[in-house]
């Protein structure tokens, strides 16, 4: 071999390894599912090439688990064998093929590890459902919802805890293999009551879920347009949020927040279970006489029993109302009294990046990057409006818009850039695809056009607001800044 | 799944081999249908070992021979290891502690010390916390937070160390016969039983009774004797929300925990594994009378100062209240706190119909409530304030990659 095609393989071998580092990334964030990771892999042909040499931190990075380590030790064996081949038959098809299905290595290697990651999965999840079966007296709470349901969570924990020994699954692990995991890793014999978040994205999703960790009780915070991109229609995302129901007995309760319509109209045709609802504005358990201020919120709970007492919290927008008196009506049922709940929820904290208020010198941030549907969106927004008027500050939204809306995509971003206009000075738009649409929201609501600005990543949007001159204290809004596969 | 019980007895202090025998009589009435209890022993110089010898009191007459049968252990984490002079196998723990029972007595172990490691190592644990563990411990500062904090009868006490003695022996005795009188009572501060203690009757008695106290502690109490006294004991369980008071008894004897062989071996080796080991035969022997033949009200005036004194001390769990009567002028006084007490009081309990594994029962649950207490103002979120300075928002979006 000359001294050149020494070179030329090394080079290409690297080149290959770039890229499927990068690829094995996303492909990680795109959770091992083939088909969407070929998805958007054929959706960021450039990014997948070149992507890699951009540099730049990554908000999630790679994370090195003992299967991604598998799979870089099948790739490598596979790299190897075409290398071999290269360098025998020094044919350049072949190195050419190579550099193409370097994204595609992760697929590949994931394709040829699939049978040990599936019996290596089946061996966790049985062991997961043994824990669960030891502890005959452990009451596992199901919670599921379109959004909301990390935050109920987390309140739920809080108030439960008044009490009992809990365990809630930790940040939003709401996976098959992130329950197992809990399960696993946390579940104690001293736990009492164990909160279990139950994330969708496929049919059949909840149902696996159920089967490991057998809920006594189950929750519906809500339901809405997310993941329509996997679950094709509204009424498939219903049916399968509903089936967090299928196991629950007759002395089980199904709580369901009823201020959602998806939910209050499905409730109705629910047959033979033991219904608890709740809401801000309606259902058995509900909130009256609701005032706002940026210290937080006040409201007036009132129990089907005809219980009623007045809550204070920091937290702050309706839907927390909702979400804490959903989690007050789990609580009061399962034996908790009111008057225990008033301190825990006045100590309540917002779960990290949903609506948290983070006060520092310079500016005040209300990170909401992890709120990503409109509902939320509308409520940060008021946030924003309402802590930004009160303290006469410039209010500065940065979004890189909703995603995992399908076909509606367009239009509830525009009716995002529409609700925008009215809470904020100035509109920081990030990446390509949301911004349009936004923009033309906030156009046809008035919006000063000199007053948007298109950033290409979140880290320069967050680069210009800060350097934004402005006479008043800056408030900064940050919504929906999602991991970088989107 | 069992919950995970570990019962500390022994340790670095005087009352050692008592501590042995409280928490050999803790491991045998712990409820085996819910609970896994591991014998944790503590040796003379805090080495810890386990294993189903230091689990067996006749096994205690060789320590030696004990301990070559057991495992020593260290804890990481919460879980248990066997350690020897060669290694440590991290790998596999012999358990995983989901809760303490400390069951040591004295000075250096049940003064917030043995409290203290277990909190460091974030488990949960039964009885007082570090606070009104190491409260309790010191006869002086006990009655200073009683002063402060609750309306209860005491005798005037007069503390000083060994060193003012020695330095100043005149101003001392001056002082205690001043503000106390004679005859004088002089206790070492800090330690459990009536080891250190004598009364000085006249004032040539009382630089012998002072130096008799300083051969066991650097700090002395001294109070006002009372000569024509009754001991009565009450013990309480609960913890600041809510308390409960015991039965009272009157210790007659020396001895202030009961006689092992009484207990543990003849009544109580059916016990072993079992529910019930405590059933009540040595306890009817002369040393105590339950209840404490005492009038209703005074029984039910000492069963409310016994409460108010605990929750003003900040304890947990089950603590024993001892008091006095001073049959001279009818009137009671608190004495002092046990915040471990021998036998952890079962016999008071079960004098009002609650039995010893229910008692324990009790104190874990106790325990579990404490540690929710902490989680839950513990604020999580907040992870790393330093963050905020490197301006960085992104995190973790789905959780559970396998």
């Amino acid at each position: 071999m000359t001294m050149t095609q020494y070179v030329t393989v090394t080079l290409v071998s690297l080149l290959c390894l770039f890229i499927f580092g990068d690829s094995l990334h996303m492909f990680q964030l795109n959770m091992y599912k083939s088909g969407a990771h070929f998805k958007w892999l054929s959706r960021n042909l450039f990014k997948v090439y070149f992507g890699g040499f951009s540099g730049g931190k990554a908000k999630k990075p790679l994370v090195y688990t003992p299967r991604v380590i598998r799979m870089c030790v099948t790739t490598w064996l596979f790299f190897t064998g075409a290398l071999f081949f290269i360098y025998y038959l020094l044919d350049y098809r072949v190195m050419l093929a190579l550099i193409l299905l370097a994204p595609l290595l992760p697929i590949i290697a994931n394709t040829i590890n699939m049978p040990i990651e599936k019996a290596n999965n089946a061996r966790y999840i049985k062991d997961a459902k043994r824990i669960i079966d030891s502890m005959p007296n452990l009451v596992t709470i199901g919670v599921t919802g379109s959004y909301g349901k990390t935050s109920t969570k987390y309140y739920l924990h809080k108030l439960l805890s008044a009490k009992y020994n809990t365990l809630m699954t930790p940040e939003s692990f709401n996976t098959t293999m992130g329950v197992v995991k809990t399960v696993r890793g946390q579940l104690k014999p001293t736990h009492e009551f164990f909160i279990c978040e139950m994330g969708m994205m496929w049919k059949g999703d909840i149902a696996e879920l159920c089967d490991i960790v057998k809920p006594a009780h189950a929750m519906i915070t809500s339901i809405g347009a997310q993941h329509l991109e996997t679950m094709k229609s509204l009424d498939n995302i219903i049916e399968e949020k509903f089936s967090i129901t299928d196991t629950i007995g007759s002395d089980g309760n199904v709580y369901l927040n009823v201020d959602n319509e998806n939910v209050a109209k499905r409730a109705k045709t629910l047959k033979d279970k033991t219904i608890v609802t709740y809401g801000a504005k309606s259902g058995a358990y509900r909130a009256t006489d609701i005032t706002l201020s940026d210290k937080g919120t006040t409201f007036t709970l009132h129990t089907p029993d005809g219980e009623k007492a007045e809550f204070t919290t920091l937290l702050i927008g309706t839907h927390n109302v909702q979400n804490i008196v959903g989690a007050i009506a789990v609580a009061r049922t399962l034996g908790v009294s009111l008057q225990e709940m008033l301190l825990p929820v006045k100590r309540l904290e917002c779960a990290p990046h949903r609506l948290q208020i983070i006060k520092r010198d310079d500016m005040t941030i209300i990170d909401d990057s992890f709120n990503s549907n409109p509902a939320g969106a509308k409520a940060a927004l008021d946030a924003l409006k309402l802590i930004g008027d009160a303290n006469g500050m410039c209010k500065i939204l940065i979004t890189p818009g909703m995603v995992a809306l399908g076909e509606k995509s367009q239009e509830l971003n525009a009716a995002f850039g529409n609700q925008a206009a009215e809470s904020c000075d100035y509109a920081v738009l990030v990446g390509e695809r949301q911004a349009p649409p936004i923009r033309e929201g906030l156009l046809q609501a008035g919006f000063d056009k000199d007053k948007i600005h298109i950033a290409d990543s979140f880290n320069n949007g967050m680069k210009f607001a800060t350097e934004l001159q402005s006479k008043s204290k800056k408030i900064i809004l940050i919504e929906n800044d999602l991991p970088d596969n989107f | 799944m069992k919950i995970t019980v570990a019962v500390f007895f022994g340790g670095k202090s005087t009352e050692h081999e008592v501590s042995v025998i409280t928490g050999l009589q803790a491991f045998a009435a712990i409820d085996r249908d819910k609970y896994a209890p591991i014998p944790l022993y503590i040796t003379k110089d805090n080495t810890l070992y386990t294993g189903d010898a230091a689990g067996d009191i006749a096994e205690y007459s060789d320590i030696s021979g004990l301990l070559n049968k057991s495992k020593a252990v260290t804890i990481i984490d919460r879980k248990l290891y066997e350690v020897t002079a060669k290694k440590a196998d991290l790998r596999k723990p012999l358990a995983s502690i989901d809760i303490a029972l400390p069951c040591v007595h004295g000075t250096n172990v049940e003064d917030g010390a043995l409290q203290g490691f277990l909190e460091m190592q974030g488990i949960p644990y039964a009885g007082c916390d570090v606070l009104s563990s190491a409260v309790g411990m010191d006869k002086a500062v006990q009655k200073a937070v009683l002063r402060q904090f609750a309306d209860i009868p005491m005798l005037d006490c007069v503390a000083f160390t060994a060193k003012q003695y020695i330095e100043n022996k005149g101003a001392v005795l001056g002082e205690v016969t001043d503000k106390i009188g004679l005859p004088a009572i002089l206790k070492p501060m800090n330690l459990g039983s009536s080891i250190g203690i004598k009364i000085a009757k006249t004032q040539s008695d009382l630089p012998d009774a002072i130096e008799h106290a300083l051969l066991f502690a650097d700090r002395i109490i001294a109070e006002r004797a009372v000569t024509n006294l009754r001991e009565i004991n009450c013990s309480v369980l609960g913890d600041k929300d809510s308390a409960q008071a015991s039965e009272c008894e009157e210790p007659l004897g020396s001895g202030e925990i009961l006689d092992f062989n009484d207990k543990y071996k003849s009544g109580g080796k059916s016990g072993r594994g079992g529910k019930s080991s405590a059933k009540s035969g040595g306890m009817a022997s002369l040393k105590r009378k339950i209840p404490a033949d005492i009038s209703p009200e005074r029984r039910e005036e000492i069963r409310a100062m016994a409460v108010k004194a605990f929750k003003a001390l900040g304890c947990a769990g089950v603590a024993r209240i001892d008091f006095l009567i001073d049959c001279d002028s009818d009137s009671v006084y608190f004495n002092e706190i046990n915040t471990i007490p021998g036998s952890m009081s079962f016999y008071l309990w079960e004098a009002v119909g609650m039995s010893y594994p229910k008692l324990l029962d009790k104190l874990f649950t106790l325990a579990l409530k404490r540690e929710r207490e902490k989680q839950n103002l513990t604020f999580s979120f907040e992870s790393n304030i330093l963050s905020a300075f490197k301006g960085g928002f992104g995190g973790s979006k789905s959780g559970g990659k396998s």
